[in-house]
């Protein structure tokens, strides 16, 4: 064996030791390190797709409201007013959110989920805009009116 | 139940069909319009943007949280069901909802193809999975 070649295997198993060496030091992932960081974002996403569970059925009672007779009256209409100032409400306190949950850390590994909590929150407030229109913009335009009775 | 599109909506069906994330429109429509037997069964749950009468004429979401979520404004009539506007709530055609005189217009072409004024019919295809479309008007239908 020439003393080129001697070198070149002494050289390749010092490195392989040093490498074996280094590797045991640096010893086992952390499993509880690991364990947390996927409970937080298991929690994460169980927060998110319970609020989308709630949009979704909030914006199945609105789509369920439409199917009331207008024009309406009295105290019943005053009712429709409140839902749609308390949706509102709501809406803005979901955008807060959304807002929140895309600069927040906790949510970085829930790209699906958000995309369904914004799509649901997108569908509730269209479908808020939507229950205002039907019961205080259409009753009053003329040209809806018209159109109505040919139906 | 017989389905129709009119010619407004169809044109809008064609240009949003040739987006790359759209492509699949027909066989999402053709799962939609398929699933649904009677007319309670599209008018459950659904949106009324005019009078919640006998021929109801309302909006419906087609498509979950994934990358296709699409709404149609659909006019029933006698036992038909005529599609007078769609447009995609995701992707490169993505818009807000219709404010009030884009839905007029889509009332009243709606209201004109159940009158017998052209639009196509809609067609669905089982064997492929798909719509196919055929141009219809009450008193010939052309191929």
């Amino acid at each position: 064996m020439g003393t080129t070649l001697n070198n070149e295997i002494q050289n390749a198993f010092q490195k392989v030791t040093m490498a074996s060496y280094a590797i045991n030091q640096s010893g086992k992932p952390d499993e509880e390190l690991i364990n947390e960081a996927l409970d937080k974002i298991i929690t994460a996403k169980k927060v998110l797709l319970d609020k989308t569970l709630v949009i979704e059925q909030l914006n199945q009672t609105l789509d369920l409201l439409t199917w009331i007779e207008t024009p309406m009256e009295g105290q019943a209409i005053a009712q429709i007013h409140g839902i749609i100032v308390l949706c509102r409400q709501i809406s803005k306190k979901l955008q807060d959110d959304i807002e929140f949950i895309k600069k927040s850390p906790k949510f970085e590994y829930c790209d699906a989920a958000i995309e369904a909590f914004e799509n649901e929150v997108d569908e509730f407030e269209e479908a808020v805009e939507d229950v205002n229109e039907i019961f205080f913009d259409v009753p009053n335009d003329l040209e809806f009116i018209a159109l109505a009775k040919k139906i | 139940m017989n389905f129709f599109i009119t010619d407004s909506a169809y044109q809008e069906l064609l240009k949003i069909e040739k987006v790359p994330s759209h492509s699949d429109l027909r066989m999402e429509l053709y799962k939609f319009l398929s699933k649904k037997r009677t007319i309670d069964e599209f008018k459950a749950g659904k949106r009324v943007l005019e009078g919640p009468g006998q021929n109801p004429f309302i909006k419906v979401r087609v498509g979950g949280s994934g990358k296709f979520r699409m709404h149609y404004l659909l006019f029933i009539k006698d036992n038909k069901l005529y599609i007078s506007h769609l447009h995609p709530k995701r992707g490169r055609k993505e818009r807000e909802n219709l404010n009030t005189p884009e839905r007029k217009i889509a009332l009243r072409e709606a209201i004109a193809a159940s009158e017998g004024f052209t639009c196509y019919e809609v067609i669905l295809n089982s064997e492929k999975q798909t719509c196919d479309f055929k141009l219809f008007t009450k008193s010939k239908n052309v191929l």
